[in-house]
């Protein structure tokens, strides 16, 4: 709801995603804080930030492609997993610039992807998780026994990214390298489905027959949703083993990718901006209590992590009983009161 | 031959035991229509619970069996009371994710009430002698895990085609609008119906107990029942029997002649089958096939 006062009058003002003026300056003032942030953070934060930060960028992935297209997939990690390697291997045996390894990380995860989400053609529903599930177990076998080209159980060595003579090897400069993607990987998300083809995931996800009669190809639809979702996680993941430096197989274990569920799950499914409250509130919660709490009393240590599994299981399930819609419908809700605050009409 | 037949028959009775913990999957899924994510975390709490009046009380084994099964069937009944209940109405989605919560909770419990330590059973459930055929040798853990799956399977199958309550059930999971209409109880079944997957996971995973080592992270077999199910398709308990014993003995067989070329290969087998059956056959081997409509 618009405060009183807010006209629109033009279609272009209607579809706007920032639309008005106080808008636009909290936006550009958020991202000028978040890009000072350096020089106020330590370290250690700025390398969770920048973490947070590919994260999130994967968890695009998997919005679009569970939360819009309505396809579940538990293989996201594996993806992800995917991106990581493909960027490593490009840059360091191809020579390929960063940049360039990025997105064709992304593709090679994307094309993946698609082969992996092709039970999907037969498939839905719970067949379709167990499809994803199979293409986790394939994916990270592949990359574990292909000793020659990923190094095996060893792992592989990201090379480290260079601009301009700049070389990306502090955390201060992996920390802008992750925004600048997220920025334009948010954008990009936000946009994708305002599209045709992110209308027609949502069509495929509500109700895919009645898609379908409307003239709908679900067929191609679910590949472009596939390969959507998984070009994110690559391009995730491939920011990620560069900030890593150095990746094994056992880093991409399959919780982490039923864990991009409980994400949107948490953040709120069908939604872009959810994507940054689930994984920060998760994210960060975790890393309060297994790095903070050991550290105020390392009695704790033990108790942290078996409590950590149930924290977690207890916030999605209640976050599923009482608030099935997620934060980002909270944050919505926060939106409408303060935007016509202190006189509600 | 005889390296042929050892691993078939291990294949075999392997496969029984997935097929034991493929069942306990079937029965939520064909009597309320929910994929239980958590089914293998709740094989490992049937196995702690029967270890701890077995190994940690010291009681003799059947009467710890039964008492683990009561346990059991408790903790089903007060999952599908405080977590699946609120959930009535909701998208298959969400019920997929609660249980998804279900499986951390639960393995974090474990984790804090049994912690790390490996625990194994001390006797077997009945004593038999191990069977020898030709050359090859079937331990007898493994026979009574043959016996017990074929048992409940027997069991199971009675009741869902021959009593009320398996009618109620099986026309819940179809249609619940439609069999409350008709005078069944549906919350009732709902509740049954965890307690029956309660004790049939407890079984199962007591059994796999008493063949492998019994620590938290045995539910990650839970994981390994799973392309059993889909299979055998995802309402059959013929499916998950002869699902779990294709897929056990696929896997043995792998895991005998494949390994020296592709080390591991025996892990990916069964989900690569999985794969293929998903694209020949989509809804599995015995499974119902859907028909939709807008």
């Amino acid at each position: 709801m618009d405060p009183a006062g807010v006209y629109k009058s033009t279609y272009e003002q209607d579809m706007a995603v920032v639309r008005t003026f106080p808008q636009w300056g909290v936006l550009i003032a958020a991202v000028i804080l978040l890009f000072c942030s350096p020089l106020l953070l330590p370290n250690y934060l700025l390398g969770l930030m920048t973490q947070m930060g590919c994260v999130i960028i994967a968890a695009f992935g998997i919005q679009i492609l569970t939360g819009y297209a309505g396809q579940v997939s538990v293989g996201h990690a594996a993806f992800f997993a995917t991106g990581a390697y493909s960027g490593a291997i490009l840059m360091a045996q191809l020579h390929f610039p960063f940049l360039l390894a990025l997105v064709s990380a992304g593709f090679i995860a994307g094309l993946v992807g698609v082969i992996a989400g092709a039970p999907s053609l037969r498939v839905k529903g719970f067949y379709l998780v167990m499809g994803t599930l199979a293409g986790h177990y394939i994916i990270h076998y592949v990359i574990l026994r292909w000793r020659s080209l990923t190094g095996g159980s060893l792992g592989y060595q990201f090379p480290a990214a260079s601009f301009f003579g700049l070389s990306i090897n502090t955390e201060v400069r992996h920390f802008y390298l992750v925004m600048i993607v997220l920025l334009i990987a948010t954008v990009a998300a936000k946009n994708i489905v305002r599209t045709r083809m992110g209308r027609a995931f949502v069509a495929v996800r509500d109700n895919d027959l009645a898609a379908n009669v409307m003239g709908i190809n679900v067929w191609l639809v679910k590949f472009q949703a596939f390969f959507v979702g998984c070009f994110f996680a690559g391009v995730g993941g491939a920011l990620w083993a560069h900030w890593a430096g150095s990746i094994t197989p056992g880093l991409f274990p399959l919780m982490n990718g039923i864990w991009y569920l409980g994400y949107i799950i948490i953040g709120g499914l069908g939604s872009i901006v959810g994507c940054f409250f689930g994984v920060i509130t998760v994210m960060g919660l975790m890393e309060v209590l297994s790095r903070v709490l050991p550290a105020v009393d390392p009695s704790l240590t033990g108790f942290v992590a078996a409590g950590t599994d149930v924290f977690f299981g207890l916030v999605i399930v209640l976050m599923l009983i009482f608030e099935p819609r997620g934060l980002a419908h909270r944050w919505e809700i926060f939106k409408s009161w303060y935007r016509i605050w202190p006189l509600a009409y | 031959m005889d390296y042929f037949l050892q691993l078939f028959l291990s294949g075999i009775c392997i496969g029984a035991v997935y097929g034991l913990g493929a069942i306990g999957f079937v029965i939520i899924y064909k009597s309320s229509g929910i994929f239980n994510l958590a089914h293998g975390e709740m094989m490992m709490v049937g196995a702690f619970f029967g270890v701890t009046f077995a190994n940690l009380l010291g009681w003799p084994m059947w009467l710890a069996f039964i008492l683990a099964l009561v346990l059991a069937a408790v903790t089903g009944f007060v999952i599908q009371f405080l977590v699946i209940r609120p959930l009535t109405g909701q998208s298959h989605f969400a019920v997929l994710m609660v249980t998804v919560g279900l499986m951390f909770i639960i393995k974090g419990g474990t984790l804090l009430v049994w912690g790390h330590e490996t625990y194994d059973f001390r006797e077997l459930l009945f004593q038999v002698e191990s069977l020898e055929i030709g050359e090859a040798i079937i331990a007898s853990e493994y026979i009574v895990g043959f016996i017990v799956s074929i048992v409940l399977f027997v069991l199971l199958w009675a009741y869902f085609s021959y009593t009320k309550n398996g009618l109620s059930m099986r026309a819940t999971a179809d249609d619940e609008e439609l069999a409350e209409s008709m005078g069944v109880r549906v919350r009732r079944i709902f509740g049954m119906s965890w307690i029956l997957a309660g004790v049939s996971s407890a079984v199962g995973g007591i059994i796999m107990g008493m063949m492998t080592t019994i620590d938290y992270n045995m539910g990650e077999v839970g994981l390994k029942v799973l392309p059993v199910v889909v299979f055998g398709g995802l309402e059959s308990f013929l499916g998950a029997i002869v699902g779990g014993i294709v897929v056990g003995v696929t896997g043995t067989l792998s895991g005998g002649y494949l390994d020296e070329y592709l080390t591991g290969f025996k892990e990916i087998t069964p989900y690569i089958l999985m794969l293929l059956v998903l694209l020949i056959k989509p809804f599995g081997l015995f499974g119902e096939k859907k028909i939709e409509r807008i």
